[in-house]
Formats: C-alpha cells, sequence, structure tokens
C-alpha cells in the first residue's frame, strides 16, 4: 500500500544529514499546544534519523544545531500527536502540537477505582474521545455515539432538538430494556436525559462492552455501561470561547404525494369506480349542480395547488456560545465553563434553548489527602410539536402529507383559516397551542481521596442526579379542536416531576508489587443507591387565552365543566451493593483479573432479594515473548478473553413484585379502589453470561492498529410480559420467561494511510456483525403480525402475511396463505415470519481524516445493514378506500384500472391490508458529519495576544442513500409513521484560546 | 424525600452491621395499596366495591364498548361517510380472534369479576355490621352475575343453540386466581348467574339510595332478563311482575320520557343505571363526537321508519338531524346535553350521559314477551300496549293494538327495537329469537345481510386468551391457532 512511500523521504533525509553534518546552523523556536496555545516545555525536539536532540524549557522554548541546509525535525511530547517538521531556510521554527486522544485511551476508566493501564486491561472496552465529540452539532451526547464504537449501535429517535436516542450495547439482549447504564464522574445518570447536559465538557468516554468490564456493575450492568469523564484543570491557565451559527434544514422525503392537477384527477378516478371521495368527489356526487357547474367548482380548485409540506416545516437556526476556563497550579486545578445553546428545529413551534455550567475543582491538601467536586447544572426549555409521531390529526408530520394541495391554509379574501381534511386546521391550532418541557438538571459529585500507607487508597465518592422538570401541554380557548376537552373552552395541563437519584460509593484499594515482577491490585467496594420520583399535575379548563400562565383557568363549578383534575406520584427504589475488583498482572506478560459483586434491589421480589455477579478475564501480551520476534512487522499484540455474568433490572418497575391495589377507581364520586397488579414474589433480575474473547494489535510501525472481539452473549431468566389467561383479571405478568443470545465480531480499525510532514490521512473504521436469536420462550406466544417473541429467530422479527402482487384480471390484491398459494382472501392467521427484524444485524462507521497544515478535514459515514422496517405511512398514503380525501401517494396514479392492467397497484376500491409489501429494507450508508477545521497559523496570532484560534464548519446528516421510501430509514422502533424526521444540519463556528 | 436521610442512617449502620440494614431495601409504596393495607377496614371494601361499580362504567363496558359494538353490528346503525374505520370491522363482519373489539370486552368483563370475587372472597373476614357486609356481598355478587351474564350473551351461542343449553359459555370464575380454566357449559353459566342473583337478593336490602347501586329489585329486574334469555318464561313473568307491581317505578310520558335521556337525567322509570360523570366515559361520541364533528354510525332509515315520526316521542328523543338542510340523521340519546338545546351546537360535555341499564320499559316488554310464549296473548297485549301508550301519543290499544299470533310477536320485536334502541339490546334480541339481521336500502357496510345462526353472531374467544389459557376453545366458524 502507501506504507512505504512516505518512508523514502526519511531514508534520504537521512543520508543527506550524515553527508552534510559539517556544515551547520542553530535553529531556535517554541512549542505550543493547539489546542489553547500554551507553551509546551519537555518536549523532545530531535533531527530526524540523527541523535541530535534537545528538550523545550518551561516557555516550550528549544534550540538545536542543524545542518546548513535540509533536514527535518520530530517533535514528539507525552499526550500530543508526533510531528514531522521540514527545516525551511530561516532559523525559527514554531510548532503547535495537537493533543493526541488516542494517548488518552491508553487507560480505561471504568468508574470504579483509579484508571487502568489499559496494555493491562483484561476486558472489552470501547473509547471514544473528545475529539470526536466537540462542537458536533446535535444537543445530546447520545446522538455523537452514532457510528463511533464498534458494538454500539445508536438510533435517533426524532429530529425533536433534545430528543434521546435509542442506544444498545452489543444487540437486543433484553425484551424488556436495553438501555445502557450511564456513569458521568462517578455518579449514575438517568439515560436519555441528556439535553441539559453540554457534551463539549466530556474529556472522553469509555464504553464497557464486556463482563470484565461491566460485571463490577452488578444488575445494572448487562445492557453495557458507558462512563462519561468530564475535563478538569492542568497546571496554568488556559480560556476558550467557542461560537457556532448553523441552520437545520429538512432531509428530502423519498416518496412524493399528489399535487392539485393529480389528485383531481385521481378523485375522478376514484368517482368511476363509485367512490366519492375528498372535495371533487363531493361535487361529482352533487345532485343539485349541472355537468358545466361541477367542473367550473372543479376548475375553480384547480386553481389552487398548497405544498402543505412548506406551511410546516422551515429552515432552523441553531446557535452555540461557550466559555471555559481551566487551569491550576501545583495544589489544585480547576475546570469552568459555561454554554448557551438554541436549537429551532425543523417544523415549526419545536425548539430548544439551554443554559449550562459547570465547575470542576480538585484539590490536593497534603500529599495523602486530596478531595475534589464534579458539579453540573443544566436549565433547558424545549417546544415540542402537539404530537410528534403517529397517526394523529394533530401531528405536523402526517398532516404536511395528507392534507389536499387543492386546500388552503388560508382564505384569500378573507384572510380566515379554512378547515382541513381533519375538520380543522392544523395550522391555526398549532399557533392556538403549545408543548413546552423545562428542566433543571444538576449532577454533582464530591470524593474524599487518602493514601493511607503507600498504594493503599480509600475514597469515598458521593454524587447526586436531580432534575426537575414542568411540562406544561396547553391549548387556547380559541384552537379550532376542542376535541376532549371538558367545557371545550381550551385547556392546560401541567406536569411537575422531581427525580434524584443519590449514590455514595466507598472503595479501599491496595496496588503493590511484588519484586517488581508481580503487580497486585485490589479493590473492595460498598455502594448505595437511592432513587426518587415524584410529581404532580393537573388539567385546568376555562382559560383565558390573554394570560400565559395557570391563572387563566377558571375555577370549576358543578355547572361549569371546569373542574379540574389534579393528581400525582411518588416512587422509590434502594440498591445496594458490595464489591471486589482484583486484578494480578506478571511483568508485563500475563494479566489475570477477577471481580464479585453482590447487588441487594427493592425492585425484586420477596423470594429473590439478592443478586451475585461475578468474572474472570486474562490477557496475554505477546510482544514480551520470543516467538514474536520473528514478525517483526508487529508492534503490538495482545489477546484477551473474559467471561463473566452481569444483570439488568431497569426492565422492572419499582414495586413489580408486590400485589398493588390502585385507587382512582371512584364511582358516582365516591373513592373506589381496585387490583392493579397480582403478586410476583419470584420477581428478579434478568441474567446475562458474556464471553469475550478480543486481541488488540498494531502493525506494520503501528500504521495499523485496531481490536478485534468476538462475543457471545446469553440473557437468561429474561423479562417478558408473559400473558395471562384474562379470566384472572389481569392481562400480563411480568414474568423471568426466556433466553436470548446475542453473538457477534466487532472490529476497529485506525490506520494511517499517509503521515508527512504537513499532510496526513488517517482511516477508522468499525465494524459490528451482530447475531441475535430468542433461544427459548416459556410460553406460547400469540404473534400473528409485526413484532412478536418467536423462538428461534431474531428479536423484532416481523410475521406478515405475504404479498402477491395484484391480479390483473379484477384489480384484486393477491396474497399468499400459509401454504403459498396465491388467494385474493386476506387471512391474519396467514402471517409467516420471513422477512427479517427491525434491529440491524450489521452497522458501523467510517471516518476519514486529513490533516493539512492548520487544515483538518474529518469525513464520517455511518451504516446499518440488513433490517427492515414497517412503512406504516404507506397505509395512510396508498389507501384510496379509507382514505381517499386526504392526499395520497403518486403510486395511486397507477391502480389498476382495466382488465389486463399489470400494475402492483390494486383498484382503488380494493380494501387495504398490511402485508409484505409494506415491510422495506431500511439499510442506510448516512454521510453523518463532514467536519472542516483550520487553525490559525501561529504567526497571525502572537500579534493579537491569542493563544489559539480555530474555524471549523460542520455538517451533519448531509446525505442518506438507501432503498427505503419513507422519511428516513433511521428509526427507532420497528414501524415508522409520521415521525419527526431527523434534520441536516450545517454549521460553522470559531474557537478562540486566550 | 423524607427518606433521604435514611441514607446517612444507612451509612452509619453499615459501620455498625450489615444486619441492620435489612430495612434500607424495604421500601413500601405510596401511590398504590398493597395487600397488607389495601381491604382492612369496611370502608376498604366500600371502596373496593366502587371499583367494582367504577369497572362497569369503562369505555370497554359499559360505558362505550359493550353496548356500542352490539348497536354496530345490528341493523340500527350504518357506516357514515366521515367514519374512518373506526368499529368497520364489527359493522360488516370481518372480525376475527385478533380483532380489537372483542379483547377490549372479554378483558374489561373478566376485569370487573375479578373485583367482584376479591371483595365477594374476603368481606367475610372483616370486622363490621353484618347488614353493611351483607350489602357490600349482595352487590358485588350482582356485579359478578351481571359480567357473567353479559359475557354469555357475547361469547356463547344462544342458549337454546343445544337442548340441554350444554354447548359451551365462558369460564365461571367464583374467585380471584390466576389460571388456565376451560369453558363452563351455558347452562352452567346461566346457573351461576342465576344464584349469585338470587344470593345478592337475599343479602341486599332495599335503602332508596336511587338507581345508582343494586338494590334487591335490581336483582329481580336482572333475574327477568336472564330468564328471558335462558327461555324460562314463567321465571321471567314472575321476576318481571315483582318488578312492575312493586310500584316503585312508572312509565314516563311525553317530556319526562325525553328527560330520562338529557341532563335532566329524571329517573322515573330507570330501575339500574351508571352515573357518569366528568372523567367517565362519554358513550355518545361513540355515535356523534361533536366535538369532532364526526358521525362515525348514523341511525338507519330501517329504523327510523319504525317510528310514527310525529307522535312517538322516542324518536325526537333518540334521533336527530345534525344541522338544517344536513340530511345526516344521527344518534342524539347519549348528547349529555339539556332539553331543546340547539342539535347544531356543542354540548358541554359531549356525549357523557348516565348509562341506563334497566328500566321498567323492558320490564313490559320482557313480560310482554313471555306472556306470548307461555301463550297469554290477552297478557302480553296489555303490556305491550301499556309501552305504547306511554311512548306515542296519539295510541289508541283499542284500535291500534289488537296484533295476534305471529304479528304479536313481531310487534313486541319492534316495540323492543324502538324502546331499547342504542342500548345494545337489539343484536342480542335477533341472536336469541334466531332471526336474521337485514340491513335496508341505506346499508354502506361491505356485507348487508347476516343469515340467522351465522356463526359470526357469536364473538370468537380473543386471540390473546390462548396465549394465557391452554385450555380454552375456539367458537365454531373461527381459526384455532
Amino acid at each position: 500500500m502507501r506504507r512505504i512511500l512516505p518512508l523514502f523521504p526519511t531514508i534520504i533525509f537521512s543520508l543527506l544529514s550524515i553527508v552534510l553534518q559539517a556544515q551547520q546552523r542553530t535553529v531556535t523556536g517554541t512549542v505550543t499546544s493547539q489546542e489553547d496555545g500554551s507553551p509546551l516545555p519537555g518536549v523532545n525536539v530531535l533531527l530526524q534519523g540523527t541523535s541530535i536532540g534537545s528538550i523545550t524549557d518551561v516557555n516550550g522554548r528549544y534550540s538545536i544545531l542543524v545542518p546548513q541546509e535540509g533536514g527535518v525535525l520530530v517533535f514528539s511530547f507525552v499526550g500530543f500527536i508526533t510531528q514531522a517538521l521540514e527545516i525551511g531556510p530561516g532559523n525559527v521554527v514554531d510548532v503547535q502540537l495537537a493533543v493526541d486522544t488516542r494517548q488518552l485511551e491508553e487507560v480505561v476508566v471504568t468508574g470504579y477505582g483509579d484508571p487502568q493501564d489499559k496494555r493491562k486491561y483484561t476486558g472489552s472496552v470501547a473509547q471514544v474521545g473528545s475529539d470526536l465529540i466537540e462542537n458536533v452539532p446535535v444537543a445530546t451526547l447520545d446522538q455523537m455515539l452514532q457510528g463511533r464504537a464498534a458494538g454500539v449501535m445508536v438510533t435517533a429517535n426524532s429530529g425533536q432538538p433534545g430528543t434521546p436516542a435509542f442506544v444498545r450495547i452489543r444487540g437486543l439482549s433484553s425484551v424488556a430494556s436495553n438501555t445502557p447504564l450511564y456513569i458521568m464522574d462517578g455518579v449514575p445518570i438517568s439515560a436519555g436525559d441528556f439535553a441539559a447536559l453540554n457534551a463539549n465538557d466530556i474529556e472522553s468516554i469509555n464504553i464497557l462492552k464486556d463482563a470484565s468490564s461491566s460485571s463490577l456493575y452488578g444488575t445494572r450492568g448487562a445492557n453495557g455501561v458507558i462512563v462519561i469523564t468530564t475535563k478538569r484543570g492542568r497546571e496554568g491557565i488556559s480560556m476558550h470561547y467557542n461560537a457556532q451559527y448553523g441552520i437545520t434544514t429538512r432531509t428530502n422525503a423519498k416518496f412524493d404525494m399528489m399535487n392539485t392537477a393529480q389528485k383531481i384527477q385521481f378523485e375522478r378516478l376514484m368517482a368511476e369506480f363509485g367512490l366519492y371521495q375528498g372535495e371533487v368527489g363531493r361535487i361529482l356526487q352533487d345532485g343539485s349542480l349541472s355537468s358545466s357547474e361541477k367542473e367550473q367548482q372543479i376548475a375553480e380548485l384547480a386553481r389552487i395547488n398548497t405544498d402543505w409540506t412548506d406551511v410546516f416545516f422551515r429552515n432552523g437556526i441553531t446557535q452555540s456560545h461557550e466559555i471555559s476556563a481551566s487551569g491550576g497550579t501545583d495544589r489544585s486545578n480547576f475546570y469552568l465553563s459555561a454554554n448557551y445553546r438554541t436549537e429551532e428545529g425543523i417544523i415549526k413551534e419545536s425548539d430548544l434553548q439551554r443554559y449550562s455550567l459547570r465547575f470542576n475543582f480538585d484539590h490536593y491538601a497534603t500529599e495523602k489527602f486530596s478531595f475534589g467536586i464534579s458539579n453540573s447544572i443544566g436549565y433547558t426549555k424545549t417546544n415540542f410539536l402537539p404530537t410528534e409521531t403517529g397517526n394523529n390529526v394533530n401531528n405536523p408530520v402526517l398532516y404536511a402529507f395528507i392534507a389536499n394541495p387543492y386546500t388552503r391554509v388560508k382564505d384569500p379574501n378573507t384572510g380566515e383559516f379554512e378547515d382541513g381534511p381533519t375538520g380543522f386546521n392544523l395550522v391555526e391550532q398549532m399557533e392556538q397551542s403549545y408543548n413546552r418541557l423545562e428542566q433543571l438538571k444538576i449532577v454533582s459529585g464530591a470524593y474524599l481521596r487518602y493514601e493511607i500507607i503507600p498504594g493503599l487508597v480509600a475514597k469515598t465518592n458521593w454524587g447526586i442526579d436531580f432534575s426537575e422538570t414542568l411540562d406544561d401541554f396547553r391549548i387556547n380557548a380559541g384552537a379550532p379542536n376542542q376535541s376532549g376537552i371538558n367545557g371545550e373552552q381550551g385547556v392546560l395541563t401541567r406536569g411537575y416531576n422531581r427525580f434524584a437519584s443519590i449514590v455514595g460509593t466507598t472503595t479501599l484499594q491496595y496496588a503493590f508489587n511484588i519484586k517488581q515482577d508481580h503487580n497486585l491490585r485490589l479493590l473492595l467496594g460498598q455502594e448505595i443507591t437511592r432513587g426518587n420520583t415524584g410529581g404532580f399535575s393537573f388539567n385546568g379548563y376555562g382559560l383565558n387565552d390573554k394570560l400565559g400562565s395557570a391563572a387563566a383557568i377558571t375555577q370549576g363549578t358543578p355547572t361549569n365543566n371546569f373542574i379540574a383534575e389534579v393528581g400525582g406520584f411518588n416512587t422509590d427504589n434502594a440498591l445496594f451493593s458490595l464489591f471486589i475488583d482484583g486484578l494480578y498482572a506478571f511483568r508485563d506478560r500475563f494479566t489475570v483479573s477477577f471481580n464479585v459483586r453482590r447487588d441487594g434491589s427493592s425492585r425484586f421480589g420477596k423470594n429473590k432479594r439478592y443478586a451475585n455477579f461475578y468474572s474472570v478475564g486474562a490477557s496475554w501480551n505477546l510482544m514480551v515473548e520470543d516467538f514474536i520476534s520473528q514478525f517483526p512487522f508487529i508492534n503490538d499484540l495482545k489477546l484477551r478473553a473474559s467471561y463473566g455474568t452481569q444483570g439488568r433490572q431497569t426492565g422492572i418497575g419499582d414495586f413489580q413484585s408486590l400485589a398493588l391495589y390502585g385507587s382512582g377507581f371512584s364511582y358516582a364520586g365516591q373513592q373506589g379502589i381496585a387490583p392493579v397488579q397480582p403478586a410476583n414474589p419470584d420477581l428478579q433480575w434478568e441474567q446475562t453470561a458474556t464471553f469475550d474473547v478480543g486481541l488488540d494489535f498494531s502493525v506494520l510501525d503501528q500504521r495499523i492498529s485496531g481490536t478485534i472481539d468476538f462475543y457471545n452473549k446469553l440473557t437468561t431468566e429474561m423479562f417478558i410480559d408473559t400473558p395471562l389467561s384474562r379470566t384472572s383479571g389481569f392481562t400480563t405478568l411480568n414474568l423471568n420467561a426466556g433466553d436470548m443470545r446475542n453473538r457477534g465480531v466487532e472490529v476497529s480499525l485506525h490506520t494511517r494511510n499517509i503521515v508527512r510532514r504537513d499532510f496526513t490521512w488517517s482511516t477508522d473504521i468499525n465494524v459490528t456483525f451482530n447475531d441475535n436469536e430468542i433461544v427459548k420462550l416459556d410460553f406460547e406466544t400469540d404473534a400473528t403480525r409485526e413484532t412478536g417473541f418467536r423462538e428461534g429467530l431474531p428479536l423484532g422479527s416481523f410475521a406478515m402475511v405475504e404479498w402477491a402482487g395484484v391480479n390483473p384480471a379484477n384489480g384484486d390484491p393477491l396474497y399468499r396463505d400459509k401454504n403459498g398459494n396465491i388467494t385474493n382472501v386476506y387471512n391474519a392467521d396467514d402471517a409467516v415470519a420471513k422477512f427479517g427484524t427491525w434491529d440491524p444485524p450489521r452497522f458501523g462507521g467510517l471516518t476519514n481524516t486529513f490533516t493539512y497544515r492548520g487544515i483538518e478535514l474529518s469525513v464520517f459515514f455511518s451504516f446499518q445493514h440488513g433490517n427492515v422496517l414497517l412503512n406504516n405511512q404507506r397505509f395512510f398514503n396508498n389507501n384510496p378506500l379509507n382514505f381517499g380525501q386526504f392526499n395520497q401517494s403518486v403510486e395511486q396514479l397507477r391502480a389498476w384500472r382495466n382488465p389486463g392492467d399489470i400494475t402492483n397497484v390494486p383498484r382503488v376500491t380494493a380494501q387495504r391490508e398490511f402485508s409484505s409489501q409494506d415491510l422495506e429494507d431500511a439499510s442506510f450508508v448516512r454521510l453523518r458529519n463532514v467536519s472542516l477545521a483550520y487553525f490559525l497559523p501561529q504567526k497571525l496570532i502572537t500579534r493579537t495576544k491569542l493563544k489559539s484560534v480555530k474555524i471549523y464548519f460542520q455538517a451533519q446528516n448531509l446525505y442518506t442513500f438507501t432503498e427505503y421510501s419513507g422519511f428516513d430509514p433511521e428509526d427507532a422502533g420497528s414501524v415508522s409513521l409520521s415521525q419527526y424526521p431527523v434534520p441536516r444540519v450545517f454549521t460553522g463556528g470559531i474557537d478562540i484560546g486566550f | 424525600m423524607a427518606g433521604m436521610k435514611n441514607i446517612w442512617a444507612f451509612a452509619i449502620c453499615l459501620v455498625i452491621g450489615l444486619s441492620s440494614c435489612e430495612d434500607f431495601l424495604e421500601l413500601t409504596p405510596t401511590d398504590d395499596l398493597t395487600d397488607e393495607n389495601a381491604l382492612v377496614s369496611l370502608d376498604d371494601f366500600r371502596q373496593a366495591l366502587n371499583g367494582c361499580y367504577s369497572g362497569l362504567t369503562s369505555g370497554a363496558y359499559y360505558g362505550g364498548a359493550y353496548i356500542v359494538v352490539a348497536d354496530r353490528m345490528s341493523d340500527d346503525l350504518r357506516r357514515s361517510s366521515e367514519n374512518l374505520g373506526e368499529g368497520v370491522q364489527m359493522h360488516s363482519y370481518t372480525f376475527n380472534a385478533s380483532t380489537g373489539e372483542p379483547l377490549a370486552l372479554w378483558t374489561q368483563l373478566y376485569s370487573v369479576i375479578n373485583r367482584a370475587n376479591i371483595v365477594i372472597g374476603k368481606i367475610d373476614a372483616v370486622e363490621g355490621s353484618q347488614s353493611a357486609k351483607n350489602s357490600i356481598k349482595g352487590q358485588a355478587l350482582f356485579i359478578r352475575a351481571l359480567a357473567h351474564f353479559d359475557l354469555v350473551r357475547y361469547f356463547a351461542q344462544p342458549y337454546d343453540a343445544t337442548p340441554d343449553a350444554s354447548h359451551l359459555g365462558v369460564p365461571v370464575m367464583t374467585q380471584s386466581m390466576i389460571g388456565q380454566p376451560a369453558r363452563n357449559t351455558v347452562a352452567m353459566v346461566y346457573d351461576q348467574v342465576t344464584q349469585d342473583l338470587l344470593n345478592a337478593r337475599d343479602l341486599m336490602v332495599e335503602t332508596g339510595i336511587g338507581p345508582y347501586r343494586a338494590t334487591p329489585l335490581v336483582a329481580t329486574a336482572l333475574l327477568a332478563r336472564v330468564s328471558l334469555y335462558r327461555q324460562d318464561w314463567a321465571a321471567a313473568k314472575q321476576y318481571a311482575t315483582e318488578v312492575i307491581s312493586s310500584g316503585a317505578w312508572t312509565l314516563a310520558t311525553g317530556d319526562l320520557y325525553r328527560n330520562i335521556w338529557t341532563t335532566a337525567e329524571l329517573n322515573n322509570e330507570v330501575i339500574f343505571k351508571l352515573v357518569m360523570l366528568q372523567n367517565n366515559a362519554a358513550i355518545g361520541q361513540n355515535y356523534w363526537s361533536q366535538s369532532n364533528d364526526i358521525v362515525s354510525f348514523n341511525p338507519t332509515q330501517d329504523l327510523i321508519d319504525t317510528y310514527d315520526p310525529v307522535n312517538d316521542v322516542r324518536l325526537k328523543s333518540f334521533i336527530g338531524i345534525r344541522q338544517p338542510g344536513d340530511p345526516d340523521n344521527v344518534v342524539t340519546k347519549y348528547r349529555g346535553a339539556p332539553l331543546d338545546y340547539p342539535l347544531d351546537q356543542r354540548p358541554p360535555i359531549d356525549g357523557l350521559a348516565d348509562i341506563k341499564i334497566l328500566r321498567l320499559s323492558e320490564m313490559y316488554l320482557i313480560r310482554a314477551e313471555a306472556n306470548f310464549e307461555l301463550q297469554d296473548q290477552t297478557a302480553a297485549r296489555n303490556d305491550l300496549n301499556a309501552v305504547r301508550v306511554a311512548r306515542i301519543a296519539t295510541f289508541n290499544p283499542a284500535t291500534d293494538g289488537n296484533e295476534s299470533g305471529a304479528a304479536l310477536m313481531n310487534a313486541i320485536m319492534i316495540e323492543r327495537r324502538r324502546e331499547l334502541a342504542f342500548e345494545g339490546h337489539r343484536w342480542h334480541d335477533l341472536k336469541r329469537r334466531r332471526l336474521p339481521i337485514v340491513r335496508g336500502s341505506d346499508c354502506s357496510a361491505t356485507q348487508c345481510e347476516l343469515e340467522a345462526d351465522d356463526y359470526r353472531f357469536t364473538l370468537p374467544i380473543p386471540q390473546a386468551e390462548f396465549s394465557g389459557n391452554a385450555n380454552m376453545v375456539q367458537n365454531p366458524g373461527y381459526d384455532e391457532n
């Protein structure tokens, strides 16, 4: 490959340097950090191909003897990317070194105990550095992990700013919940609640995937653990101002709806079949009109052609301003940041505003005693659409496509809103309503650390994850659709929720060596977690539209129908745990590790209160073995293996093991109670046993490095809502009743394709192949349609009746029955589960990064392959019999008309049923992010007293290659139905260090 | 967060010893009651009984589906042009074991039975006055009987499908349990229903608490209906007579009758009804949602034509024209509006009305039919005419009410149809009389007729039941999986 070429100059220069050694001169310069412009002391400066070298002083300055002509200086420093610079004719060579996030990955952060040496680590951990997270124009950090780490599948749920993504690690391993555990600076934080956290504060993310790494999290570890470490200060001081400005736009839908001319033509066609739908249908059916009057009225309609997507969609503006300061002395350090971010959605009335602050601080009081805090406070205000998904007349994404093009938003003569096909005008409705969420979120932790004797460290860390949300949903009295509202004079629904989780972790860690050969580390820990969620809500009626608060509500009386409804809730959980984590390493050769955790959880049934988990792991560094020297191209080779168990309790409610009676079953205004849940004293955690074997390698002068992991993950005691005979008065009972297996291969590669003085090209690839299968189910499934559970098939497999085209003789839709025979009778019982699953079995990402002098370009693709989605939109867009009064897809213009027509669209009067034609391949390759950054040359900025200036552009979600005909093949569920599409985002920004 | 301070206590107790810290994991729910504290006092049982009534008011039971599904399957409703698909499978008989409505009914009715069984099974152990306990237990027995009867009406073939009613009924549940019960025979279901009602009658006391709760006479009235369905004509006659001659109710006439169906909620002839308050299901919206201005089903012309358009008070009570000039007829029986509230104005609580389950006029019609079957046509005519005189202003029994033989029976059926329209009776009446559905010329369904005894007169056992019950057997005609 290209490996050899770049090496030639090196050899030539080496020769030259020998020849020309006689004539020498002195070159001086300053080495600074590209990140903040601060001088870097202690940097090695080496004349390439020689042993001539120098080291920078405290001010980052160096001087070195070099040949009179030519020569290359190599600058290297721990934590920074090594840079080679050709010596020009001048005597000054200044250089900026970029932080090497890969270097940070030399340690693994598991959240318990000190960071561990990656070379000796036995587990499988994916790491994402801050460079991949910074300035990505997405409000939530989970979406930033998309395509970045092998084994981690992330799907956006919605294009609404601030919404959480669907994250699963190594496949779906549970029916109940696949949400990983998130730990931020030692504090568990609630999953999917990231809008109030500023991702630019993150230093690194470690994703714990196998048993060795995640068993230590006991009953919460089975979905994997995402350990987030935020930035902390270093000696010195550096400040940054970062501003970002951008535009969000709509991606193009891959289906076409009819325009006015087409819809009129189509309504005439339906009328020919006796189906009088829509305005044209109504006109044609009106017996009181003469045929010329009919044509005249239709001609009037033809003059209107509204593109309803333009009515609801827009280009949104995003903006972000951030100021941060970090620094410290030899005794303490700090990191401080403040961020303001605003993001407009691509649909009107949806946006996000965020204000966040972070303060991290560490102080070393004595050599033995230190303490610190990590603090984040965020406030968000989000406007949501009244309804964001589904077949709901309040959903603008649906309305934009089903509204007839011959209807208008407003009558141009009167300025009045015109009723749409749903009986009211959604534009007017949205102007008269809002759906707003305000959240205050605090993640705060504090630790004390004391070194009792050398190597023996006691540490206690206490933290809180707290959030308070105020959720307002308001429909004004003046809104056209008052359906379901008491008194029909508007409603204000306000919900107040508070979530608090407190964790206290106390550990004792002892690390010591015996004769330098035997390294031991033992960690004993104890942890308690206490969670509480509570809130209240009310619906108030009879609104005064001029008042913006709850004061608008009219007090209810027995006669005015404005009686407000109030409610509230509160729930608790507790977890008590003990754990041991141990490691023994023999020199650099072998490592064995083990851990044990015992969890007691308030959620489990009386008979199953405590759970034990363990793991064992080993690694073998082959580089120290003699035989490896036969393969000089190998720079690094480590073999790992681990086996162990983890648990899962996220799928069960706080009091799910108890027989419960609920209130709220009142009759005639008197209190009433009724059973709501049967007792389930044997309810326990789900258990996952994971075997992992992995290889970490680096070859060809570290040009190619990577990791390969094979895993086999078996979930047992799977939570399943097991159907009950309804004669019990209940529908389901959550039992531990099944086994599911995920096995797969993960490959991550980092290649440095071109490494030249001023040009580099590197590539990161990660690919995951996951094979999911439900191995065992303890009950018979009732899954004639869609996504039931079926033994022997992957979770999420669809069962549908197979589509067999259209009968040319009469336009009937045709299906295949259970025996494969073609029939015109649709029978749901003919559904077969052979069309695949919605969970992608293959996925990954590909990033190419180019640097040229101060310019850095990164092009990132992510992909998923081999899954199908039920395109539910087609059921509405291609259903003239039931929905012909709404706009239809242009596909319908190809509907069968006359005997002999060969088409795949049935006659317009055919009953529409769900069948395999609605299942579509949802594989895609998406150009997810392109980012271009330019660091202004040091020469330019030294005059301005600034330390660094970086200008950058990012484009998110630029283009998608897919066969899928819905809005977006990236869909977190199995059924796509008019969901808020994920936007395309263009941003530009500047980062100034001073 | 009172619990949070426990953390510190816990952190301290950890140092002292682990065994004392078990309490940390023993949390008590604050939003729900548990087995330990739910049913302790007599008042708790009163609340549990309210929970049973509340189950009756559900939108899946009398608050909607139970009544509406039968009407949609009958010849009293036609699918409106505005209907987006709501209830169409039931209306056009394309339902199967996976259709939502049968599942909703099956689930909700057994849920009510379970609630009643918990009260019945546990109340004897509680401290309190025996008469109060009896009253609660009697009402729970009544509700259990009602739900079993309502299940067997929908999910089993009519009583006389086999000579000894030995065909499959529904599982009889007399205690709260999670099991896989097989279907009992129809005879066994009716026996249990009758026995529960007789016991209920004995336990309850006549309190005059209005028509909102079961009383001995309410149980008697239901016994009359149950007896009619099991073709025990003598018993039907006897029970109906007991109710009629109790004098507790009289047939309403004129505007008094109309006010039974308005927000005035007149109770003159209402034996038993469910109070429906602001947050209860609004049954009227199933026929006509004025808030959305969507009529999902119109009354059929066939039904309208059975009424005297001028003199029958019921026509204007039950049916109206949506807007002047709009040819669409709409069901106005449950508008949730005062008398003469303009039809083109949305009522304050659209479609909310008390659910009348037993009325005096039905007792007359039950007795008319029983008398007819007992070969006493004169008595049958008298009962029928009593209703007709009350409803039709110009009705003269001497000249207008002289039917006999088949014409008399037909007149009784027509009167049931007119009187009990949109109360979920028509479908069951045609089924138990083994008559076909013949929809009129304005039929808009894909199927406008259903032969007598068609298998679809019996709803399929929902597919979901089979997933949890290996002993379940499907009704004839439906695929068994």
